[in-house]
């Protein structure tokens, strides 16, 4: 249910929904390149753990 | 002293930063979802902007966290200059984006009250209207070098004398309202000589600015967290390259 605002409303309306875009924008960007710097680590570290075992079987 | 030494060596801080950062960042979204009902659903009009000064709700603490955030870049540049601390520079770093996105949005929802209220999105004889867009600009300009530089210690050398030079601007920003004539009411904090009359005004200040400080907080500690794993990538690929 929306707030009952005066005249002002669409530009209230719009300041909030800016400020909910930007602030969600920022939050979802940050989260993401934390669990995908994350996930690319992992993935590195797990290659360079199998490579003495690889280098041994040859 | 524990958390100085966390904060000043890269393996302690990971061990210990990660409950921080998730922490704030969930306790900023709750604030901030609570200072929009409140703002929008409780917060009764001013007798004399009428519903407009809901606006200044978001509008005024963002324009603190982007000087907060500045000044916090340009302490943590100082650092990373002289004593060439790892973590320091990659603080700075982390921090950019986030006030960069609180200048715009100071910027942007100052435009959408400045035309119902003085009749105009944009001000170019304001000065401090003005120096907050330098202030986005040096934001955007220190992002763009760690972009552009080719390793990570020109950029942070480069990034972190421009950020200092941006710091000029601080005490314009501040004191422009005094120094020259402005659209902008000379600053009302402390001394509060403001017409609102909105008993909701300082405790929707409160809310906001400790919503947006908590997202700050958890947001450039998972910033920083990441920059680490990067580099940590960045690092185990150069050694492959190296080793093979």
């Amino acid at each position: 249910m929306l707030p009952e605002l005066d005249k002002y409303a669409p530009y209230i309306f719009s300041a909030y929904g800016i400020a909910i875009a930007v602030l969600a924008g920022v939050v979802i960007w940050t989260v993401l390149r934390s669990i995908n710097a994350k996930k690319k680590l992992d993935a590195l570290e797990a290659a360079e753990s199998k490579e003495p075992a690889k280098g041994g079987q040859t | 002293m524990d958390a100085l030494s966390a904060f000043s060596n890269p393996h302690k801080f990971m061990a210990v930063s990660k409950p921080f950062a998730w922490g704030f960042t969930g306790l900023g979204i709750v604030i901030v979802i609570w200072g929009v009902y409140q703002g929008l659903y409780v917060a009764p009009p001013d007798y004399q902007q009428g519903d407009a000064a809901k606006i200044m709700f978001v509008h005024v603490p963002s324009s603190w966290l982007a000087l907060f955030i500045y000044v916090f870049m340009a302490g943590a540049s100082f650092i990373s200059f002289v004593w060439r601390s790892p973590l320091a520079d990659i603080c700075a770093k982390s921090c950019a984006p986030i006030g960069a996105a609180f200048t715009f949005l100071c910027l942007i929802t100052g435009s959408i009250w400045g035309k119902p209220m003085w009749g105009t999105w944009w001000e170019w004889t304001d000065p401090r209207i003005v120096s907050v867009l330098i202030m986005f600009f040096f934001y955007l300009g220190y992002m763009a070098i760690w972009n552009v530089m080719e390793t990570q210690q020109k950029a942070a050398r480069a990034a972190a004398i421009l950020c200092l030079v941006g710091a000029i601007n601080l005490p314009i920003i501040h004191y422009s309202v005094n120094w020259w004539n402005s659209l902008h009411q000379v600053s009302s904090f402390m001394n509060d000589k403001s017409t609102t009359t909105s008993e909701y005004k300082w405790p929707m200040y409160i809310t906001f600015s400790l919503g947006y400080l908590a997202l700050f907080g958890g947001l450039t500690l998972l910033n920083m967290r990441a920059e680490v794993y990067k580099r940590r990538a960045e690092m185990l690929m150069q050694r492959k390259m190296v080793f093979g």
